[in-house]
C-alpha cells in the first residue's frame, strides 16, 4: 500500500512538474509569436518598402482584394490566388478580418494553395496530386474546373479569418482537407485536392467516397467542432464513412482553417529568396490601412534592410502554433491527471450523500473503477487513432510525426486509469477507521494546502458541489478521506 | 438495452462518478452500437487541437489564478470602496462591483465568494448592513461577472458553439451591466432604508488606492483595447488568442515581479509560487478540457444521428412561437444550471441546443448571452446552485438559511434575466457598434 502510495506520489510530482513547464513553453512560445506578428512583420513590412519607389504593380495599386492573385506568384503560371491566399494567412493571421484578406478570397481561383504540396507523396497513390510541388496539383485542379473553384472557396474559407466559419467556405474546404502538412498547417488544404475523392484516396484508398466532399455545409454550422463532425454526418452513409473518415486525422487539419478565426496562421513559404514572400508581406501589410502614396520597392540587394527583411523570415517558427495547440491537450491531460488525485474532477454528485456510509464506500469504489474503464476503452482507441497515423505519417513538427503527438491519447488516458485505479485500491484498503491514524499528517497537510485558500477554491469551482460538502466534512465517505488527505500531503510535502 | 446503459449511465453519474467518464461512456456505448470504430472518439478528442482559441482556456485560467492568488482583492476592494463608499448603500455597490471584476477572470466559480467573501462581510457588517442582506448579496454576487470578457465561460461557449468570441465578448457587456445595476440598485435601496455608514469621498484615498492598484485595474483595459482598439481610433491589433498570452504575461510579471504577491519559488508550501499557481490552474484545465474532448465525440454521434433535429421536430408541434420557446430554455436552462457547473453545461448542452434555437430564429451571439445568463443565475437556483453552498461553507450557515437569503436577489436577477432574454438588442446592439465584422454567421 504504501509503495503504491509512494509510486504515486513521484508519479503526481512529475506530471505536475511537466505540466508546468509545458506551460512556461507555451507562455514563452506564444509571446515569440505576438512579438513576432505585431513586432517582427510590421518592421519587415517596413523595411520591405525600404528600397526606392517602383513604380505601381498592378496589385499594390488595386484594390487590396484583387491584389494578390496576380502578385503573388513570382512565376506567373501557376493559378495562385489560393497561394496567395495561404501566404496570407499565414502573416496576416491575426488580422484576418481586414479587408484585405477577405478580398483575397474572391478569387476563387484555382488552389495555387499548393505549393506546399502535400506531404503526401506516399499518400496519393491516386493520382499524384499529392505532389509536392505546387505545380502538379495545379495541374490537377485545372483539370477539374470544379473543384478547383471549390478550393478557391475553401481558401476563402481559411483565409477567412474571422470569419472561419463561413458556410459556404468550410465546405468546400473539407474536400481538402488531406493536405499534408506541409510548412505550416495553415495550408494544407489547399492541397488536398479538390476533388476530393481522389485525394483522399491517397489516405485512404478505402475512404473512396470521400466524406468530406460530400460533406455539406451542415457540417460547419455544426459548428465547432466541426468540419469533423460535418464530415461524418455528412457523408450519408453514416457508418461506413466514419470508418473511411476515421483513418485520416489529417482531415482535421483543414478544420484549423476553419477555425481559423484570425489565430495565429502559420504560413509555409519556405522560401530561399528573400524576397519571395515580398507579395506575403504586402499582403498583410494591406491590413493596415496603407496611405503611402507611391509604393516603395524592395530594398536593394545586399543592404541592412534586406539582411533585416530576410532575417526576420529566418526567424520564424511555422511550427509554434501547431505545437501550441497539441500542447494544450496535453496540459489538459496531466491536469486532469492531478485532478484525479485530488478528487477535482467535475461530477455531478446528487446521490452518494443520501446513501448509507456502507453503500457510499461501494459507490466510491464503483465510481474510480468505472472511470478506469472508460479511460482504458478510450486510450485503446487512441492506440487505434496512432496506428492509422503511423500508417500515414505527416510530419506535423519539424521534430515530430502527427502520430507522435498523438501517443498523448493512449498515454494520457493510460494514466489517468492508472491514477483511478489506485483511487480504488486506496479506497479498498483504506479501512473506514483508519482515518484516526493519519490525522496529524492530514492536518498539517490541510493547512499547507488550504493555506492557499483560493487555490482551494478555485478547485471547488470546477468542482461540484458533493466536493464542497466534502470538504466540509460531515459527508465525507469515511474511506476516502484520510486517504485524500494524508496522501495530499504527502505530496505536497514531497515536492518543495 | 440501450435503454439500460442509458439509466446505468446516469446512475452513476448521480453517484458521483467523473462526469467525463459517464460522457466517454456514452459514447462508447453509442459508437458501439454501429458498424463505427471507437477510433472517432480519439479522433474527435484530437481535432480540439485545429480549434485556435484552444490556448486562450488555460491562459486565461492561468492569468484568473494569478490575480485570485495574489491580493488583488484586496486592492481591488481597496479602490472600489474608495471610488463607490460614499454613495447611499455604496458598500453594497462596492461589492458587487469588486465581485464582478474578479469573477470575469477567475471563471466563475466560487473562488470569488472565498477570496473576496471573507474580506467583504465583516466590513459590510461593521457598516450596520443586514446580515441578511449582506451574505444575500455576497452570494449572488459570486457569479455575476461571468458575462465580462474575458470570461473563461464565453470563451468556451464561443467555441463549443462555433460561435465568434469576438462578438460575445462585446455581447455580454451590456447585460452584464444590467445584472449589476439591478443588484446595486438594491442595495442602494437598502442602504437607504437601513441608514447604514457611507465612507467620506477622499480624493486622496481614491487616487491612492486606484494607483495601488493600477496594474491589475488595466489588465481588462489591456485585454479589451487589444482586441477590439479604440472604437474610431484604431482597430484591434491582436486576435483573442494572442490577447490570452498578452495577459497572462502581464500577470506573470506584474503579481510576480511587480506586486511581488506571487513567488518565483518558494519551498514553504503557503506561499503561492509561480509553480503552485500554475499547477492548480492546470487542474482546473485539465478537469474542463477532459470533458470538452471526451464530449466531442458524444456530440459527433449525436450530430450524425441528428438528435437535436429530432427533438426540434417532438417539440415543434407544442411550442410554436419564439417566445414560448424563450420561456421554455430559461426554465430550462435554469435547471441545468443549478445541477451542473458551467463550464460542463456548456459542454453538454450548447450542441444540443444551438440548433434548435437556430429554427426558432434566435441570433447565435445573442443565445449565447441568454445561456451564459441563466447559468449564472442558476449559481442561486435552490436546491443545489453551487454558489449557495459556497456561502453556506464559507461564512458557515446552513444552506437553507441561504435559500433564503439570496431569493431577494435572485427574484431580481430573473427580472432582469427576461428583460435580456426577450430584447435581443440588449446583446446585439454593442456588437453592431463595435464588431460587426467577427461574424460567424
Amino acid at each position: 500500500m504504501r509503495r503504491l502510495r509512494e509510486l504515486e506520489n513521484a508519479l503526481l510530482r512529475v506530471e505536475s512538474v511537466v505540466a508546468v513547464v509545458l506551460v512556461l513553453v507555451m507562455l514563452t512560445l506564444a509571446a515569440y509569436n505576438v512579438v513576432y506578428r505585431n513586432v517582427l512583420i510590421p518592421l519587415q513590412q517596413h523595411w520591405a518598402h525600404s528600397g526606392p519607389p517602383l513604380e505601381p504593380p498592378a496589385e499594390p495599386g488595386a484594390p487590396p482584394g484583387s491584389a494578390p492573385a496576380s502578385t503573388e506568384d513570382p512565376e506567373p503560371p501557376r493559378p495562385d490566388p489560393v497561394r496567395g491566399g495561404d501566404d496570407l494567412e499565414g502573416f496576416g493571421g491575426g488580422l484576418s478580418d481586414e479587408p484585405g484578406d477577405r478580398d483575397n478570397k474572391q478569387p476563387a481561383g484555382a488552389g495555387g494553395g499548393d505549393d506546399f504540396g502535400g506531404f503526401g507523396g506516399g499518400l496519393d497513390e491516386d493520382e499524384g496530386e499529392g505532389e509536392d510541388e505546387g505545380e502538379a496539383e495545379d495541374e490537377d485542379e485545372d483539370e477539374d474546373g470544379a473543384p478547383a473553384s471549390s478550393r478557391g472557396l475553401a481558401l476563402k474559407g481559411q483565409v477567412a479569418g474571422a470569419e472561419g466559419k463561413a458556410p459556404a467556405a468550410s465546405d468546400d474546404r473539407s474536400s481538402d482537407d488531406f493536405g499534408g502538412f506541409g510548412g505550416g498547417l495553415g495550408d494544407d488544404p489547399p492541397k488536398a485536392e479538390p476533388a476530393g475523392g481522389d485525394d483522399f484516396g491517397g489516405f485512404g484508398g478505402g475512404l473512396g467516397d470521400d466524406p468530406p466532399k460530400v460533406e455539406p455545409a451542415g457540417g460547419d454550422d455544426f459548428g465547432g467542432f466541426g468540419g469533423g463532425l460535418g464530415a461524418d454526418q455528412s457523408a450519408s452513409d453514416g457508418a461506413d464513412e466514419r470508418v473511411s473518415a476515421t483513418p485520416d486525422p489529417k482531415v482535421d487539419e483543414p478544420e484549423q482553417d476553419d477555425f481559423g478565426e484570425d489565430d495565429f496562421g502559420e504560413d509555409d513559404l519556405g522560401d530561399d529568396d528573400q524576397f519571395a514572400n515580398l507579395p506575403d508581406i504586402d499582403a498583410a501589410g494591406q491590413q493596415a490601412p496603407t496611405s503611402e502614396g507611391p509604393v516603395a520597392g524592395p530594398p536593394p540587394e545586399g543592404s541592412l534592410a534586406a539582411w533585416a527583411v530576410g532575417f526576420i523570415d529566418d526567424i520564424k517558427l511555422d511550427w509554434i502554433d501547431v505545437l501550441l495547440r497539441q500542447l494544450v491537450i496535453i496540459v489538459s491531460f496531466l491536469g486532469a491527471m492531478l485532478a484525479t488525485r485530488r478528487r477535482k474532477h467535475i461530477n455531478i454528485d446528487a446521490l452518494s450523500k443520501v446513501l448509507p456510509d456502507s453503500l457510499r464506500r461501494v459507490v466510491s469504489v464503483l465510481t474510480p473503477l468505472f472511470a478506469l474503464a472508460i479511460c482504458l476503452v478510450l486510450a485503446g482507441a487512441g492506440w487505434d487513432l496512432v496506428q492509422i497515423s503511423r500508417q500515414f505519417p505527416k510530419e506535423l513538427l519539424p521534430f515530430a510525426d502527427e502520430w507522435h503527438l498523438q501517443l498523448m491519447f493512449p498515454v494520457g488516458f493510460g494514466l489517468l486509469a492508472l491514477h483511478f485505479g489506485l483511487q480504488a485500491v486506496e479506497v479498498v484498503m483504506m479501512p473506514p477507521l483508519d482515518d484516526d491514524e493519519p490525522r496529524p499528517s492530514t492536518v498539517v497537510t490541510l493547512v499547507d494546502e488550504e493555506h492557499e485558500p483560493e487555490v482551494e477554491a478555485a478547485g471547488l469551482v470546477s468542482k461540484h458541489v458533493a466536493d464542497i460538502s466534502e470538504a466540509s466534512g460531515e459527508l465525507r465517505p469515511p474511506g476516502t478521506s484520510g486517504g485524500d488527505s494524508s496522501r495530499d500531503s504527502d505530496e505536497s510535502g514531497g515536492p518543495s | 438495452m440501450a435503454a439500460l446503459v442509458g439509466l446505468l449511465l446516469v446512475a452513476l453519474a448521480l453517484l458521483g462518478a467523473p462526469l467525463f467518464s459517464v460522457l466517454g461512456g456514452a459514447g462508447i456505448a453509442n459508437f458501439s452500437g454501429t458498424d463505427t470504430s471507437l477510433v472517432v472518439l480519439a479522433e474527435e478528442h484530437y481535432k480540439l487541437a485545429t480549434n485556435p482559441h484552444l490556448i486562450t482556456i488555460p491562459l486565461f485560467t492561468l492569468s484568473g489564478f494569478l490575480m485570485a492568488e495574489s491580493r488583488a482583492a484586496d486592492r481591488l476592494v481597496r479602490v472600489s470602496r474608495a471610488l463607490l463608499g460614499w454613495l447611499p448603500g455604496g458598500l453594497g455597490i462596492v461589492v458587487v462591483a469588486s465581485c464582478a471584476f474578479f469573477t470575469t477572470f477567475t471563471g466563475a466559480s466560487g473562488v470569488t465568494i472565498i477570496a473576496l467573501g471573507g474580506l467583504l462581510f465583516p466590513i459590510l457588517t461593521s457598516e450596520r448592513y443586514p446580515e441578511r442582506f449582506s451574505l444575500g448579496l455576497i452570494t449572488s454576487s459570486g457569479s455575476i461577472g461571468l458575462l465580462f470578457p474575458p470570461s473563461l465561460p464565453i470563451i468556451l461557449y464561443g467555441i463549443v458553439a462555433a460561435t465568434s468570441i469576438d462578438q460575445l465578448f462585446v455581447a455580454g457587456i451590456v447585460p452584464g451591466m444590467l445584472f449589476l445595476l439591478v443588484l446595486g440598485g438594491f442595495s442602494l435601496v437598502v442602504g437607504q432604508k437601513h441608514k447604514v455608514n457611507r465612507t467620506p469621498f477622499s480624493l486622496k484615498e481614491a487616487l491612492g488606492a486606484t494607483w495601488s492598484a493600477k496594474w491589475e485595474l488595466m489588465v481588462p483595459v489591456v485585454v479589451i483595447v487589444a482586441i477590439y482598439g479604440i472604437p474610431g481610433v484604431t482597430r484591434g491589433l491582436v486576435t483573442i488568442a494572442e490577447a490570452s498570452a498578452i495577459c497572462a504575461l502581464y500577470l506573470v510579471v506584474v503579481e510576480v515581479f511587480v506586486y511581488r504577491d506571487i513567488k518565483i519559488f518558494s519551498s514553504d508550501p503557503a506561499v503561492p509560487d509561480l509553480f503552485k499557481v500554475t499547477r492548480e490552474a492546470m487542474v482546473m484545465v485539465g478537469a474542463i478540457m477532459i470533458i470538452l474532448g471526451v464530449a466531442l465525440g458524444l456530440t459527433n454521434y449525436l450530430v450524425q444521428e441528428e438528435v437535436p433535429m429530432k427533438i426540434l421536430a417532438a417539440i415543434q408541434g407544442h411550442i410554436e412561437s419564439r417566445t414560448t420557446f424563450l420561456l421554455l430554455l430559461t426554465v430550462f436552462l435554469l435547471v441545468v444550471g443549478c445541477l451542473m457547473d458551467i463550464f460542463s453545461a456548456i459542454i453538454v448542452v450548447v450542441p444540443l441546443i444551438t440548433p434548435i434555437a437556430e429554427q426558432y430564429g434566435i441570433h447565435p451571439v445573442h443565445l449565447g448571452v441568454i445561456f451564459l445568463a441563466n447559468l449564472e443565475i442558476g449559481y442561486l437556483t435552490p436546491p443545489v446552485g453551487l454558489n449557495l453552498f459556497i456561502s453556506s461553507l464559507a461564512f458557515e450557515r446552513p444552506v437553507v438559511q441561504l435559500y433564503r437569503m439570496a431569493l431577494p436577489f435572485l427574484l431580481l436577477m430573473l427580472a432582469a434575466l427576461l428583460l435580456i432574454t426577450f430584447n435581443e438588442g440588449l446583446s446585439l446592439w454593442l456588437v453592431e457598434q463595435w464588431a460587426p465584422s467577427g461574424s460567424g454567421k
